[in-house]
């Protein structure tokens, strides 16, 4: 089988790329609906910044992940 | 709303405290069980890249698990 | 195709790390970012000795801007992250957002055009000096085994989950915070430099070519510099604001007292 096109050097920075697009549009979207909620109803702000920061972690949980193992993996 | 349920006073009064102190410790508990996992893989012998895999997920909810005691949210 | 270029011009093409490395200037103790930092240590000085030669009530221009620079680090960052303790050390934070800033606006003068922020031995130190006056700011209020157990231990934990979390509590403070600060200084200034080369030596590595379609290009690179330029201002002072309000904000946590 003839090789038709091959990508050399490290590929893990491709796979760290393509794995922080999710985590980004998700971080966004989180403080999109906190800074929503807390313009429509501002006395709720104190009350969503459990959710705001349980939130934000699970999903940066995520990008974080790619990060490590982006320069971890040989 | 009339009662904060999650009343609770949080270690960082200021929101780029909390926000160094959620990815921080998200790093940290990612990055210290990783590598306890690796070393557990090493030196027990286990199939190629579970202890490390496992050794982050553990991190990561451990991390999680401490940013919601620290900043009472 | 830019390999040809280069031959033909001799300009250093593609930025490396080489080029962070100036020449030494008179043997290999004085180099120019030594003298950078004299020379930052120097500006600071005089700045705040000359406009506070003869305070008067109704404040000078100069004496505006050195109470306004103070003013903004003792309410805007110490009071804010440590409360009323941090009037007290409202002075070394003014002086080390000061000298961060000066530094790094070092990158975009003219005649001086790196940072010496873009050697991480230089962020290495500042961090260091926050590191270790954090622990012993809380080593000395608390004694050393309360603190310790104050760092490490939660409250209201069960027994078994404190396996768990003691070792990502003890390297997010010992090891993540200090290095963390170093990092993100230093890479903020490598990056803003290596990009500002980028567009002005590739500007010139287009200009230097034969089509006339590719010289035309050019003008998009330099434009490119100048936008860059503008934004490496912005990251200059905001990584020096970023810098002191986390050094604030970890010495407020050694301050403070058990929940």
């Amino acid at each position: 089988m003839d090789v038709l096109a091959a990508i050399n050097g490290n590929v893990n920075t491709i796979g760290y790329g393509l794995a922080a697009v999710g985590p980004a549009i998700g971080v966004a979207l989180i403080f999109v609906a906190y800074i929503n909620s807390s313009a429509r109803q501002p006395e709720s702000a104190g009350y969503n910044r459990t959710w705001l920061v349980l939130g934000f972690a699970l999903v940066e949980a995520l990008a974080l992940f790619g990060l490590v193992l982006a320069f971890a993996v040989n | 709303m009339g009662d904060d349920l999650h009343s609770g006073k949080s270690d960082e009064h200021s929101s780029e405290g909390a926000a160094g102190a959620v990815v921080g410790y998200l790093l940290a508990g990612i990055l210290a069980w990783g590598f306890l996992g690796w070393l557990a893989e090493r030196f027990l012998g286990l199939p190629n890249g579970l202890g490390v895999a496992a050794g982050m997920i553990l991190g990561a909810a451990g991390a999680i698990y401490l940013i919601m005691k620290r900043l009472s949210a | 195709m830019s390999r040809e270029l280069v031959a033909a011009e001799g300009l250093p093409w593609p930025p490396s790390v080489g080029d962070f490395y100036p020449p030494e200037l008179a043997g290999p103790w004085v180099t120019k970012f030594g003298l950078m930092v004299w020379l930052a240590v120097a500006l600071i000085i005089i700045f705040f000795m000359v406009t506070y030669r003869n305070p008067k009530l109704v404040p000078t221009k100069g004496q505006w801007m050195a109470e306004s620079v103070y003013g903004l680090v003792r309410d805007n960052i110490a009071r804010e992250q440590m409360g009323k303790d941090g009037i007290r050390f409202a002075p070394y934070f003014t002086v080390l957002f000061c000298f961060i800033a000066v530094t790094n606006l070092f990158g975009v003068t003219p005649l001086l055009q790196i940072s010496p922020n873009s050697h991480i031995a230089f962020p290495i130190v500042l961090a260091a000096i926050t590191f270790f006056m954090y622990i012993y700011i809380g080593v000395r209020k608390h004694g050393f085994g309360r603190y310790i157990k104050q760092s490490l231990i939660i409250p209201g934990v069960p027994w078994p989950m404190h396996v768990l979390l003691i070792p990502i509590e003890f390297l997010q403070t010992f090891i993540n915070r200090p290095v963390t600060l170093a990092v993100r200084l230093f890479a903020n200034m490598f990056a803003g430099h290596l990009i500002l080369l980028v567009f002005t030596v590739g500007g010139f590595v287009l200009l230097a070519s034969d089509n006339i379609l590719i010289q035309a290009t050019s003008v998009f690179a330099f434009l490119m510099a100048i936008v860059m330029a503008f934004f490496e201002v912005l990251v200059s002072l905001l990584q020096a604001y970023v810098f002191v309000t986390l050094s604030a904000n970890y010495i407020g946590s050694s301050l403070a007292d058990e929940h």
